[in-house]
């Protein structure tokens, strides 16, 4: 069996954490010399857990995000899903237990423009080898569950930011993945359709039972989260952490201006 | 609906226009080929039912020089020879047929050895064909022609008896005079029994004699009354050289080349069918070109696409089914379409009389050559997949992550991710190398033509390839060169100018391939009109040797003396009265008296030696033109072998070669000989001028001397005017080579729909950075005008240097054509059409940046701005 077909198919497993940070590292090359961009992370998230990554611009919160998705390799440091380890197989397997285990959600949204809001969202089954049609009730629920079942025939171009941004999150839900790993996604749109989309991404992940992990340099985002961990310039502040949220953006802020940050 | 299958379907459902643009490219490349092969396939076959409609396959019918020689020593020195694939040898003779009562005179062919098989000489219809055993004389099988069984009242099993005809009186040809042969003394006529074996269909042999043939073992036709000499039928190999092959068996034998004799002496035809083949490749080239530039540069509007579904897992074999699936339909839909657009260009051909030996010749048979067109097939669907390989290899190197996090991306180096880095040297290696060669492989002709016709290929595909390498792998060079181009427009079009000078340094690839592929075009008009030019040229040589000031008549069979009577006619200077015309040897040989040879403006004037040996009685000596002993490689000293009227071989010295004396109006590859000659080899009748031509004084009026020619001579069916026979020559050179105009202006169109390809995706490519133009106030007229601009320079530079290169590539291809069509056209240039290729260059290229343009200046700057 290759890494990427063990990845397929090994199964969750309630007692672990579904994502575990270990000491990850990561460096970018700078004037010939390696500056650090991500220091020594480390922390786990359980299942059903809606945990916030908060951080200024430039803290590392995008490099981390992607190391974890095994968008980008660590230089040092082990990435765990469901206790596997990401680093341990090629990009194939990456991508294998990408398109099993974790939805992601883009702050620029990326949804493909030619494809209606209904093929958009059930892309990741095709790309798993299921047929839409097989999960369709589900598929209607979570659209529905999300306010946009009446735009599934809808083009992307012809959306608002928020309800793409709703696409987005149904697409990173499709194949009913144990964690999703959110990028900014209130980054492009307005306040409103920011917390709306928050508060949806929380409800929905509390009705899936799907651990969330939102990375943002928004306090208010970050307050929804039931734990936020703090990120500057690249490493974890674990003095900071709040937990047993949601909060109030004004505790968020608070535990800011305690960092300094 | 799997991911691969999906994703293809709403890719071709929402970039139709890149679609339609890659199947026109693929289609009209492969249907220009298909077109071309067709056309030329069943050209030659038509002409070959036309010439020989009652024989089977052969590529050479030789006779022994000494045909005394035993037939299996002949037969093996033959197969000996390397690419002989199979030797038959054929006698035709006369024989009567009867089973029971009453008989049938009937044409019996003897083949040997049995069964003929290749050579296809006849199809059986029922029973079986002859086997070796049937050869022998206790149980002699035949087989009937249908008419033959009918008359006769018998089929397959029958027994019949082929017996020799009562003798006839035969004639020969005794010191100039037909004489009658003796008649052996109590001859017993021969006669066999044979077996019916088989009846063969009333196609080919069958055919022959309304179906009253039979064919039987050698020995039997051997016996029977003959129509002529045994002949040798030669098969080659597939791809042997025809011309090595009729050169290496000249030496001991009379050749007689089927394929040149149905071509003819007409070397232009070979020269035209020639070129229709080099530019079927062109034409193929340019379609891949389309291709290429269209799967390649697609990458770049595709490519988020690519890295969101790497993003959302999907791994490199998702990705690759979905490049080769799309690439695979692209290549069998298009390469289908371009067969089925090429059998009806070739319809449309066949219907309006344009064949590949010239307009207004018709062919009549529609036969699909089904190796070049699959060829062609498949050459479509693996270049198609080949140029899906290098967008693929990209797509599968740039990470995922750095897709997305791409903000511009397009093709050019500034922009983060270089996508296109290494197309030139994939595009060079399609399209300049691998193209080229698989299609020389698939063509037949050079193997027909022999070795110099693949050695003009391989110089034109070195000048092609060294353009091409120079442009695809420094395309720097154009990029400076268009930067220059554009520098003195900064004042007149600052914006435009300034935004078309950023994409020559940043798309300096692309530029160049549709520079390349532009410049291929009309180096290929330069080539072709070098080649009518040079024509015509030759045309204008010939005609002041042999056309000025004559009048050529036609006329009853008369005697010389008769004919020379026309020399007293107002405004004739001279009488050339051609005795007797012979052509034996697969070339017009006539008889001129030394006399006119020798006279004013005569090929023999002023050389008293060559006079005498012209009219030396105990030399066979002859003159050739230059057509001719172009076409034969013959020149003054080498003998010519022929046989007489009796079959027996004699030589002919080549004394000299001339055009001045011996055109007769129509054929130029022609010979004459002393009539002394004709009437000795081949006993040509005393009234033997059937042609005559009056060399005029100057300033007569040909129409008069014609004229009273005509009432001169009783018997005049016709005269022609020299300089008219010149306008006729000139026409028929323009009237021929328009069919190259059509090709080419479908070359233009597919160059045109490269670039036009390449533009509009890169366009797409820089959407966002023009929709923030937009957004930041660029004027409309600005952002169109850039592509507008954009097309000019690519139009300039494909002007420059196919002017500069195109004085190289001309010479080369008159050259070449000389040494493959045996002509000997002077290398003229045409300098008008110097002039006119880069108004061509600028119609076609700015005629293709209008569909960019407009899209550029549809495209929403609020949408491009709205997400970044």
């Amino acid at each position: 069996m290759t890494p990427a077909q063990a990845a397929d198919s090994t199964p969750p497993s309630s007692t672990v954490p579904v994502l575990e940070a270990r000491g990850l590292f990561r460096f970018r090359a700078n004037d010939g010399q390696q500056v650090p961009v991500v220091r020594d992370v480390s922390f786990a998230l359980r299942p059903g857990e809606f945990a916030t990554i908060m951080g200024p611009s430039g803290s590392g919160k995008s490099t981390l995000l992607h190391m974890l998705a095994g968008l980008d390799r660590p230089s040092a440091g082990q990435v765990l899903l469901d206790g596997t380890d990401l680093g341990a197989g090629d990009e194939e397997h990456r991508a294998a237990i990408r398109r099993r285990r974790i939805g992601f959600i883009f702050q620029f949204f990326n949804l493909l423009p030619d494809l209606t809001v209904d093929e958009n969202v059930t892309l990741p089954l095709r790309i798993v080898g299921e047929r839409p049609k097989k999960h369709r009730a589900r598929i209607d629920g979570l659209l529905d569950l999300l306010g946009i079942k009446a735009l599934k025939n809808r083009l992307p171009p012809s959306l608002s930011g928020g309800e793409m941004q709703r696409v987005s999150i149904a697409r990173a839900l499709a194949t009913q993945p144990p964690l999703v790993l959110a990028d900014e996604p209130t980054g492009n749109l307005s306040s409103k359709a920011g917390e709306e989309v928050v508060a949806l991404l929380r409800s929905v992940g509390q009705k899936l039972g799907t651990s969330i992990l939102l990375v943002t340099h928004n306090p208010r985002d970050a307050a929804a989260g039931d734990r936020v961990l703090f990120l500057h310039d690249g490493a974890l502040r674990k003095d900071a952490e709040l937990t047993g949220g949601p909060f109030r953006v004004a505790d968020v802020f608070h535990r800011l201006q305690e960092l300094g940050i | 609906m799997s991911l691969t299958s999906f994703i293809v379907s709403r890719n071709w459902a929402s970039s139709w226009l890149r679609v339609l643009l890659t199947l026109l490219g693929i289609a009209l490349g492969v249907a220009i080929v298909v077109a071309i092969y067709v056309m030329d396939h069943n050209t030659i076959q038509s002409r070959l039912l036309a010439a020989q409609p009652l024989r089977g396959q052969v590529d050479l019918e030789v006779l022994p020089l000494r045909p005394e020689r035993a037939v299996a020593e002949v037969v093996d020195e033959l197969r000996g020879h390397a690419g002989v694939r199979d030797v038959a040898i054929w006698r035709e003779s006369r024989g009567v047929l009867s089973a029971g009562t009453g008989g049938q005179e009937v044409v019996v062919f003897g083949l040997g050895p049995l069964p003929a098989g290749a050579f296809a000489h006849y199809v059986v219809a029922s029973g079986r064909d002859l086997v070796a055993a049937d050869a022998d004389p206790a149980t002699t099988g035949v087989l009937l022609g249908a008419a033959a069984a009918q008359a006769l009242g018998v089929d397959v099993g029958g027994e019949i008896t082929v017996a020799e005809p009562p003798a006839l009186q035969r004639v020969e040809c005794k010191d100039g005079v037909l004489t009658p042969a003796p008649v052996p003394a109590n001859a017993t006529p021969f006669v066999r029994r044979c077996t019916v074996v088989g009846v063969i269909a009333a196609e080919r042999l069958g055919k022959r004699e309304q179906g009253l043939v039979v064919v039987a073992p050698i020995d039997v036709a051997d016996r029977l009354r003959p129509l002529g000499g045994s002949i040798y039928h030669l098969l080659r190999d597939e791809g042997a050289d025809l011309d090595r092959l009729r050169h290496e068996l000249r030496s001991g034998f009379v050749v007689q080349d089927a394929r040149s004799a149905m071509i003819g002496e007409g070397a232009d035809e070979r020269a035209f069918r020639n070129g229709l083949k080099v530019l079927g490749g062109l034409a193929l080239l340019l379609g891949m070109y389309v291709v290429f530039q269209t799967l390649s540069h697609g990458l770049v509007s595709r490519v988020r696409q690519l890295g969101l579904l790497r993003c959302l897992g999907a791994g490199t074999g998702a990705i690759t089914r979905i490049f080769l699936l799309d690439a695979l339909l692209l290549g069998v839909i298009g390469s289908g379409l371009g067969v089925l657009l090429g059998m009806l260009l070739a319809r449309v051909l066949q219907q309006n009389r344009i064949s590949s030996l010239g307009l207004g010749k018709e062919w009549s048979t529609f036969l699909i050559p089904v190796f070049p067109v699959a060829w062609t097939f498949t050459l479509g669907v693996l270049f198609t997949l080949g140029g899906a390989m290098f967008p693929l290899v990209r797509a599968r190197q740039v990470s995922a992550l750095d897709i997305l996090r791409a903000r511009g991306l397009a093709p050019g180096k500034d922009d983060g991710i270089d996508l296109l880095r290494g197309v030139h040297l994939w595009m060079f290696g399609l399209l300049v190398l691998a193209l080229p060669f698989a299609y020389l492989a698939m063509t037949p002709l050079a193997a027909e033509e022999g070795s110099e016709m693949r050695m003009v290929l391989l110089q034109l595909a070195g000048i092609l390839g060294l353009f091409g390498s120079v442009l695809l792998l420094a395309p720097g060079l154009t990029s400076l060169l268009g930067r220059a181009l554009v520098l003195p427009l900064r004042p007149l079009l600052p914006m435009s100018s300034w935004l078309v000078a950023k994409v020559l340094g940043r798309a300096s690839g692309r530029i160049a391939a549709s520079v390349c592929g532009l410049s291929a075009v009309l180096l290929a008009v330069l080539g072709l009109k070098s080649i009518t030019h040079s024509l015509h040229a030759d045309v204008g040589n010939f005609a002041a040797a042999a056309l000025h000031e004559r009048v050529f008549v036609r006329c009853q069979p008369t005697t010389p003396a008769a004919a020379q009577a026309l020399a007293a006619l107002p405004g004739v200077a001279a009488v050339e009265a051609f005795e007797g015309e012979e052509r034996g040897a697969g070339f017009l040989l006539r008889g001129v008296a030394p006399a006119a040879a020798a006279g004013r403006d005569g090929p023999l004037e002023g050389d008293p030696a060559l006079v005498r040996r012209y009219s030396d009685e105990r030399v066979r000596t002859l003159v050739v033109s230059r057509r001719l002993a172009k076409s034969r490689q013959w020149q003054a000293g080498d003998l010519v072998a022929m046989r007489d009227k009796n079959g027996v071989p004699v030589s002919y010295e080549v004394l000299l070669v001339d055009d001045r004396v011996g055109f007769d109006g129509d054929e130029r590859a022609f010979a004459f000989a002393s009539p002394h000659w004709l009437r000795q080899d081949f006993c040509i009748p005393a009234t033997s001028v059937a042609m005559v031509t009056l060399r005029l004084q100057p300033g007569a009026d040909a129409t008069a001397v014609g004229d009273a020619a005509k009432a001169a001579l009783p018997g005049i069916s016709g005269w022609k005017d020299g300089a008219a026979i010149e306008a006729y020559m000139r026409r028929d050179v323009g009237k021929d080579f328009r069919l190259f105009d059509l090709l080419l202006f479908l070359m233009l169109v597919l160059a045109g729909v490269g670039l036009l390809n390449g533009m509009t995706i890169a366009m797409l490519g820089r959407a966002r950075e023009l929709g923030v133009l937009r957004a930041l106030g660029i004027t409309r007229g600005a952002l169109g005008g850039s592509f507008v601009l954009e097309g000019a320079v690519v139009a300039a530079l494909a002007s420059i240097l196919s002017c500069g290169l195109g004085a190289v590539l001309a010479t080369v291809l008159v050259l070449g054509m000389n040494q493959v069509a045996r002509l000997d056209a002077p290398v003229t240039l045409p300098w008008p059409w110097f002039l006119l290729v880069p108004v061509l260059a600028f119609v076609t290229a700015l005629l293709a940046s209008v569909v960019p343009a407009v899209r550029a200046l549809r495209e929403s700057p609020a949408e491009s701005v709205r997400y970044e």
